[in-house]
């Protein structure tokens, strides 16, 4: 994160466009402010030489449910070690069910967890409310669990994090383990939003100043459609822009997503659109005039662009003759481009980036009947082949106005 | 034909024997597609008993995914037109797509935007489909995108199939590994 003087040179946020399950879950991560709680038992291991012995009877015996996986078995806390027995849920005794199934103890569990933090040591051990079962209660047939304490109960997360600061503030319940998703997509970020970097949303916005200045052009000669560019952002390099062409090929399916795609299949030795060109490509326009009418915060936007366009250009210049060799061989169709769109594909257009895919769209505004968000979320349906990354309001007044 | 097979039998009776003509010249694109080594999707543009465009499955060899055998035809159909010295929109309005397999989402959008009022398709397409299998694009109600078209299923399915999985049999070399899904169904790209 930059300064905040940084922060005040783009009036634009990119939201990221979650499935619908994500923003659900999103909300509620919100409205509770904390992880999703189970509760558990656990036990003190009283000899910690048992510790590993401990652990594989109890994994052997008591295997974490399959959608608690996320928990690790021991914690550490204050010199101490507590392991995990099993999921007070399923315990037949009768008190323990109710207690939580009780909304108001849970309420107080959770509570006391989330105030006193660390020196709660997240035990439930209020003797008026829960009583927790003896080891022998709890492990009937097994005899060998000498090197416990007396049972506990505990709250753990009952979901695994989805971020390293979920992972790091929730240990204070019970410490999980957090995996990281795909490498090509920033999970947490887009997940969480908002915290996009001043460099990134600096590179966005060069794009997508393209794109809107392709759309102008595409308005002088009679069409009201989008700007679309594509890039490679492993080397920063443009490989199309497009505009929407169905006014003056009469063609209504030359939407600018169609176009561009086909410029990027010219590119690797195919191609369907013969009459079909493509906007000026023009590199040296990264960061370049300001647009006639544009608003200030495009200009800033281009001079923060400018902070890592030496960090692109020398990559670039490495990569380019590299990057025209390989281009027909190494790329198949759009896969890992980002894709710059001024307004919100429609079904065929986000198809169109599906089948071709890409891995980031990048628009500015939605639109009635749009794909990615607005009637369908096609980039985030699971009995699709390929998923991608999708972000709104990018530049949004810029391309409402074009 | 194996009619047994056929999912909408209500609607089989309703596709003519005229019908069955063009989807029958549809699986001779489809098998054209074969050949080339692109995957088997075939159909026709018909407008006023002619066919007015034609197309297969170009994606391989145009190094373009959203060169399915309709968006072929739909620009024959575009050329037609000017040779005939017709308005497209309204040749459009009137013309019946036939195809050997259901129309994918992409398809099924151009379709609407072009507002042709009916597709005779043979086989369902589970992974793309945007007539009913994944989405009904030709269905939904999508503010400012075209009409909705009637579909009309079934005939000639099995055959369809067929071509697809034998045409999967030995994979498409051009497509990497999805990440999404693997490989374990087959056929597991219906670019149709």
């Amino acid at each position: 994160m930059e300064s905040d003087a940084h922060n005040s040179s783009f009036t634009w946020n990119a939201i990221p466009v979650l499935s619908l399950e994500e923003e659900m879950e999103l909300l509620e991560d919100k409205l509770r402010d904390g992880p999703p709680l189970v509760v558990f038992f656990a036990a003190t291991i009283l000899d910690k030489r048992q510790t590993s012995h401990l652990s594989q009877i109890l994994s052997a015996t008591k295997p974490l449910p399959e959608s608690l996986r996320h928990l690790k078995r021991v914690r550490s806390c204050f010199n101490r070690l507590d392991i995990l027995l099993c999921p007070a849920k399923d315990h037949d005794r009768v008190d323990v069910v109710k207690g939580d199934e009780n909304p108001e103890l849970s309420k107080q569990m959770c509570r006391s967890n989330g105030e006193a933090v660390i020196d709660s040591e997240n035990v439930a051990q209020r003797a008026d409310l829960v009583q927790a079962p003896s080891l022998a209660e709890i492990f009937k047939d097994l005899a060998d669990l000498n090197g416990l304490g007396d049972p506990f109960l505990v709250s753990v997360p009952s979901k695994a994090p989805k971020s390293q600061k979920d992972q790091q503030s929730w240990a204070r319940y019970w410490p999980c383990i957090y995996h990281s998703k795909q490498k090509n997509v920033d999970t947490e970020e887009h997940i969480t939003g908002g915290i996009m970097s001043e460099t990134e949303k600096a590179r966005i916005g060069t794009y997508m100043l393209k794109a809107v200045k392709a759309a102008q052009r595409s308005q002088v000669k009679g069409c009201c459609g989008a700007g679309t560019v594509i890039v490679d952002p492993g080397n920063g390099q443009v490989l199309a822009v497009a505009s929407e062409r169905t006014n003056e090929t009469g063609n209504p399916l030359l939407h600018a997503c169609m176009v561009a795609i086909d410029l990027v299949a010219k590119r690797q030795g195919g191609g369907a659109y013969l009459g079909v060109t493509g906007e000026d490509i023009d590199e040296s326009d990264v960061g370049g005039e300001p647009l006639i009418g544009m608003v200030d915060q495009t200009l800033s936007c281009q001079t923060s662009a400018e902070s890592v366009k030496p960090h692109l250009t020398s990559k670039k210049r490495k990569s380019a003759e590299e990057s025209k060799k390989t281009e027909e061989k190494a790329s198949y169709l759009c896969t890992g481009y980002d894709v710059f769109v001024t307004q919100e594909p429609c079904v065929m257009c986000s198809m169109a980036l599906l089948h071709s895919r890409v891995s980031r769209v990048y628009y500015g505004c939605s639109r009635p009947g749009g794909a990615l968000g607005t009637s369908y979320r096609l980039h985030c349906k699971n009995d699709l082949n390929h998923r991608f990354v999708v972000y709104r309001g990018v530049m949004e007044e810029e391309c409402q106005n074009c | 034909m194996v009619m047994e097979n056929i999912e909408h039998v209500e609607n089989v009776t309703e596709i003519t024997e005229e019908m069955k003509g063009w989807i029958d010249k549809a699986f001779h694109k489809a098998q054209n597609a074969y050949d080339n080594g692109e995957v088997p999707v075939g159909c026709l543009m018909v407008y006023d008993k002619q066919i007015v465009g034609q197309g297969r499955n170009e994606v391989n060899e145009t190094k373009n995914a959203t060169r399915h055998a309709e968006m072929v035809a739909i620009d024959q159909v575009e050329e037609w037109c000017q040779k005939n010295g017709k308005e497209s929109s309204k040749v459009f309005e009137d013309t019946i797509l036939y195809v050997t397999v259901e129309p994918c989402i992409m398809c099924a959008g151009a379709l609407r935007l072009l507002n042709i009022p009916l597709v005779v398709y043979g086989c369902k397409n589970e992974r793309f489909g945007g007539c009913g299998s994944v989405l009904n694009i030709a269905g939904d109600d999508i503010p400012n995108y075209g009409s909705p078209f009637k579909c009309l299923a079934g005939y000639q399915a099995e055959n369809a199939v067929e071509m697809l999985k034998t045409f999967y049999k030995q994979e498409n070399p051009n497509a990497p590994r999805s990440k999404v899904r693997g490989h374990e169904s087959s056929p597991c790209e219906i670019n149709g």
